[in-house]
């Protein structure tokens, strides 16, 4: 038995083997050492065609495509908010579109998942927002608020004649501490900054190269030449040549007229 | 035909404005210098400021409209009156967005100058808030402080 086993695990790739034997493990009861025959004969079946699904996923040029393309299980998501950014656009558009579900409906009927949920997607520290650490505490005040905080209200307390006035110096969301490094368009990473010197130092090469060097520097074409060739075209030249001749010696021939005879 | 094709250039700036549809804090450029309404105007009252704001909200059409109309109505020297930000949260309703109602709700608790004035505030918006089921932030993350 245990060598029939071994000769079927052979032919499968091993991760293959451990699954089954931790999937066929977990299935025996406490104390059974021994499969029965039918539940042999299943288990290789279940192999068989695990293996050809193996060998399939192999030879298939994209293993994860069905993933990649295929609606997710959104609960894990609406159970860790956390995993939102970790998804694909896609599957971040699908959740997305059913929380948006929800909201559509009575709020009253939201879970607290789904508010956290919802919350960390607008507000939380992910994407362009990867900064804003404090997203979650009560007592400290987000960091893209359009005023200034501490807040200092001119009058706690207005009727309805007292002037309203913008907020003097204002706030520019854009030139918030936090957001001054995303809005900073001077700057450049290091990678970038590589790669743009480097064209330059090439086009300036290049240029270089085009004045000074010119095509003088471009390598030697190798000429090819065909003895056959040559001779056959000699043979023919000289066959064209012969040809002329005769058919030159035949119109003079030919401008010979019966009366010459007499002339001469 | 042509007449549609007209139709149809006339309105693309239009649809393009509309698909655009930047956070909270992403655009403030485009806030700054495309509808100030307020800049240059002759200096507004009070009540003035709440009348203009409670429309504002009231013809808000999409999310980032709601959000630019609270960017602006809480960057003056007065919190909001308690008219204005019923209708933010009504507005916010209307667009299906519950975080942005959450959000308003932290705004205005740290605009007003002290705790007492947040509470009058939310006593005040306490129906408005029950009725479309709104929490507060303090409530949703309570077991993080």
């Amino acid at each position: 038995m245990i060598s029939r086993q071994y000769r079927v695990l052979k032919r499968v790739p091993i991760q293959t083997a451990k699954r089954f034997l931790a999937t066929e493990k977990a299935k025996l009861p406490h104390g059974t050492a021994q499969l029965s025959e039918e539940e042999k004969k299943k288990a290789a079946a279940a192999l068989a065609m695990q293996s050809i699904k193996d060998i399939g996923r192999l030879l298939s040029s994209s293993p994860d495509s069905d993933y990649e393309t295929q609606p997710i299980d959104t609960k894990p998501i609406f159970e860790d908010p956390k995993l939102f950014p970790t998804l694909s656009l896609l599957h971040q558009g699908q959740v997305l579109k059913e929380l948006q579900e929800k909201y559509d409906k009575k709020w009253t009927k939201l879970t607290d998942e789904d508010k956290h949920l919802g919350y960390y997607i607008a507000y939380g520290n992910w994407g362009s927002r990867e900064k804003f650490d404090n997203w979650k505490s009560i007592s400290d005040a987000p960091l893209d608020l359009p005023f200034h905080t501490p807040s200092k209200p001119r009058d706690a307390s207005p009727v309805a004649t007292t002037k309203i006035n913008k907020l003097s110096p204002p706030v520019v969301l854009s030139e918030t501490p936090i957001r001054k490094p995303q809005f900073n368009i001077k700057k450049m990473d290091g990678a970038t900054k590589f790669f743009v010197y480097l064209i330059v130092l090439v086009a300036m090469l290049a240029s270089y190269r085009d004045q000074h060097i010119g095509e003088e520097g471009r390598p030697v074409e190798p000429i090819i030449v065909d003895p056959y060739e040559e001779k056959r075209l000699e043979e023919e030249n000289r066959k064209k040549q012969e040809e002329e001749r005769l058919r030159l010696e035949e119109e003079k021939r030919k401008q010979r007229k019966w009366y010459f005879l007499w002339i001469r | 035909m042509i007449s549609s094709s007209i139709r149809n250039a006339l309105r693309a700036p239009v649809a393009a404005r509309a698909i655009v549809r930047p956070t909270l804090a992403s655009r403030p450029m485009m806030m700054r210098f495309q509808r100030n309404y307020s800049s240059d105007h002759h200096e507004e009252t009070f009540e003035e400021f709440t009348v203009r704001y409670e429309k504002e909200f009231e013809n808000a059409y999409d999310l980032f409209e709601v959000q630019r109309i609270l960017n602006n109505c809480f960057s003056y020297d007065l919190v909001p009156a308690p008219v204005v930000i019923e209708k933010a949260l009504q507005a916010c309703r209307r667009v299906n967005d519950y975080p942005t109602a959450v959000r308003t709700f932290e705004a205005l608790k740290h605009k007003v100058e002290n705790n007492t004035q947040y509470e009058a505030y939310l006593e005040e918006l306490k129906d408005v808030r029950k009725e479309l089921g709104i929490d507060l932030k303090e409530q949703l993350y309570a077991d993080e402080a």
